[in-house]
């Protein structure tokens, strides 16, 4: 049987799973902040396969509950985009960790502060535009953390290119610029997954009223 | 109140902005030919920069229209998918100067002469085939133009190929390749997104012939 209810049932049965794949999200970047503060011994990866295995848990019940819920609210398109970018944040993380445990003696040195402050205001805006649009905070409250992710997003440009001015100086048969741009590349991608995300959401609501 | 004039209107507003964004791209397209002719001249990046931010808020604005006030035949994802692709051409262009100006002491000295040429053709043409959307043109005139692009961006893949084998045989320091290296992997990626750009125009007129 069909009722408003049941709709609206089912649509805060996408936006639990949503907001439980943003806080994987959140969880990853911690600990990823955690391994790069502890330079002292080198990462395990097993917190970070953890968390991606949870996501991707996450991501295969709202699969599932698209294939099951019959109305929604929403298009399935855009639930499966921000499923998908959100799920690609602990993925990403998880490329990165694996990426400076193999390159960790050479790289450790490295200061990855501002990166790891991006991401982590990045995952942390996502997760509340998450839970605005759960509680149907409304389009100008979605605007406006679409807003903040978006200027993240071009902040994480900024130091991104600051960085490569600092790694374009090494000379000689030095192979740290190679891995470093691969590294802080990667960090890039988790900011701008948590845009992709922010701004289906933003497009969403600006359609649903 | 209800109109034809007031639906002609309107759809002259969303062509006029896919038309403005095409703009937009090729007139960043011309500053980073400039800056890629003349490297001994170190560019500044805000020709770029207000570029990329007035394509944003073209976007932005082609955006609202097709939630709002489109009543254009054509399918808002459609729209949406080609004004996206307008816009990733200054971003990366963005990209491209603000990476030369940190790289340029390494890389002022490569002859980037057939990139340009290269990138002068593909906007050209995407400018072009945004303005026919207006006309309503024939399945086969825009696959003519289209076949350009994908002329272009063959010759560009076959570019990269070239250009990379001669850097990895130069001998040169790896940051230089590495600088290098990017900088051409974004040239190509301004060719593929004016590529992605002619093939969403050529969808959108295929579907309404």
């Amino acid at each position: 049987m069909f009722s408003v209810q049941r709709l609206l049932g089912r649509d805060d049965e996408f936006c639990a799973l949503l907001e439980a794949s943003a806080q994987e999200a959140v969880y990853s970047v911690e600990t990823l902040k955690q391994v790069l503060l502890d330079t002292s011994s080198p990462p395990s990866l097993n917190r970070f396969i953890e968390a991606r295995r949870e996501d991707k848990i996450i991501t295969a019940q709202i699969a599932e509950l698209l294939v099951s819920a019959l109305v929604t609210s929403f298009d399935r398109q855009d639930i499966e985009t921000v499923a998908e970018a959100l799920y690609k944040v602990p993925k990403t993380v998880e490329k990165f960790a694996e990426r400076y445990l193999i390159s960790y003696h050479l790289v450790r040195e490295f200061d990855f502060t501002r990166q790891i402050v991006l991401m982590e205001e990045a995952v942390k805006s996502v997760l509340e535009i998450v839970q605005a649009f759960r509680a149907n905070a409304g389009i100008a409250e979605i605007k406006r953390l679409d807003s903040r992710i978006q200027r993240l997003e071009n902040e994480a440009d900024d130091v991104i290119i600051t960085f490569l001015a600092k790694i374009y100086k090494f000379r000689g048969r030095d192979v740290r610029p190679i891995i470093l741009k691969d590294l802080i590349e990667l960090n890039e991608k988790v900011v701008d997954r948590c845009r992709d995300a922010s701004g289906v959401i933003a497009r969403v609501v600006a359609k649903t009223g | 109140m209800f109109s034809i004039q007031k639906i002609l209107s309107k759809d002259d507003k969303l062509f006029s902005l896919l038309e403005s964004s095409a703009e937009e791209a090729n007139k960043s397209i011309q500053a980073l030919n400039r800056v890629l002719l003349t490297p001994n001249q170190l560019p500044s990046l805000d020709e770029f920069h207000r570029s990329k931010e007035a394509d944003k808020q073209i976007t932005d604005q082609i955006n609202r229209a097709v939630i709002n006030d489109s009543v254009t035949d054509i399918d808002r994802e459609d729209i949406e998918l080609l004004s996206s692709v307008l816009y990733k051409i200054p971003k990366t262009v963005e990209k491209i100067a603000e990476r030369f100006i940190v790289s340029s002491v390494m890389v002022k000295d490569t002859n980037f002469s057939r990139h340009t040429e290269l990138l002068q053709v593909a906007t050209k043409q995407v400018v072009e085939m945004v303005k026919q959307i207006r006309k309503r043109p024939g399945v086969e005139q825009i696959k003519q133009m289209n076949d350009v692009l994908q002329r272009v961006e063959g010759e560009a893949d076959q570019l990269i190929l070239d250009v990379l084998a001669k850097l990895y045989t130069s001998n040169e320091d790896p940051t230089k390749v590495l600088a290098l290296k990017d900088l051409y992997e974004l040239l190509e990626k301004v060719v593929d997104r004016c590529r992605d750009a002619g093939n969403a125009v050529t969808h959108i007129v295929i579907k309404h012939a």
